[in-house]
């Protein structure tokens, strides 16, 4: 079931821009205790995770600004994807392992890794694809 | 997906490459100094957190000057614990009550530790503490297995 409404698409990169900048900006702000949490996965050498921890906010931050400003939309669209399908995959392997740990998905506002975020995720991964699958905003605009 | 928006791609990943460590650059130059071998401090939580080894705990141990906290689950350490070892667990976070935070010491050493090497909740207690005001803490990364290993006093069900 995809949605083609324009205004509905307008809203769905509003809420899908707005999450990465403000959770990028999060991590930005505490890298220390970002790369704490990835380090409690017990999955990342020491070197990835500090690249991570420098990276990734800003690939959040640059792509969720992109999406707003609707300038490289499908491509920042298909970043925020891949990174919303590899939480989605971390978080249900950490839930396997059973580890209880802080997900760090909101840096210093972070909450536990649980099912919930599963669903937190799910429905942002479902707003992208969404936004993929729509041809060009643009053709629509005009038809 | 077409050319042009892989080469957008690159692009965003790259620029977000060079914004992120040209940020973290302090970090990346600390990183390679060797700082986060056990775990990632800010430059303020490092001043307040000293990394020790079973020699340094043992006489923290002998000569009272510290209060031992262990940060595993309840099941671990009813198993076994250094003696005298206050059980602040830390394995899930958020889990440290106001009362438990009133019950620890200001002007003793906080000496924390967990299973051993692999495990992070005792620097993990060790942040939440500091950002709660706490300031002499001491993170025992041998933790439980060089305390037992070595023989030294222990309390629980492994006596």
């Amino acid at each position: 079931m995809m949605i083609k409404n324009r205004y509905i698409l307008h809203l769905f990169r509003a809420v899908l821009g707005g999450v990465f900048i403000w959770s990028g900006i999060l991590k930005v702000i505490d890298p220390m205790g970002f790369a704490q949490d990835i380090s409690n996965y017990r999955i990342f050498p020491r070197i990835l995770v500090l690249l991570t921890v420098s990276v990734l906010p800003w690939i959040e931050i640059f792509s969720g600004t992109l999406i707003m400003v609707r300038k490289w939309t499908r491509s920042s669209t298909w970043i925020l994807s891949a990174l919303l399908i590899f939480f989605l995959v971390l978080i249900s392997v950490t839930l396997i392992r059973g580890i209880d740990i802080n997900c760090g998905c909101f840096g210093p506002l972070s909450k536990k890794v649980d099912y919930t975020l599963i669903l937190t995720d799910s429905v942002l991964l479902f707003l992208s694809l969404n936004l993929l699958t729509v041809k060009s905003s643009r053709n629509i605009v005009r038809s | 997906m077409t050319k042009k928006h892989i080469q957008q791609i690159v692009i965003i990943i790259l620029a977000s490459t060079l914004v992120g460590l040209a940020w973290n650059a302090r970090s990346v130059q600390r990183y390679f100094k060797g700082e986060f071998e056990r775990g990632f401090l800010s430059t303020e939580e490092s001043s307040a957190i000293i990394f020790i080894s079973l020699p340094e705990a043992e006489s923290l141990f002998a000569s009272r000057e510290a209060v031992f906290l262990d940060s595993r689950s309840i099941g671990t350490y009813l198993q076994g614990y250094i003696q005298e070892a206050v059980h602040v667990p830390f394995e899930t976070v958020f889990e440290v009550t106001d009362e438990i935070l009133a019950s620890l010491p200001h002007d003793k050493i906080l000496v924390i530790y967990c299973d051993g090497l692999e495990c992070q909740s005792s620097i993990n207690l060790a942040r939440y503490l500091f950002q709660k005001g706490f300031s002499n803490l001491k993170v025992f990364f041998g933790g439980w297995m060089d305390w037992k290993n070595a023989g030294l006093p222990v309390s629980g069900d492994d006596d």
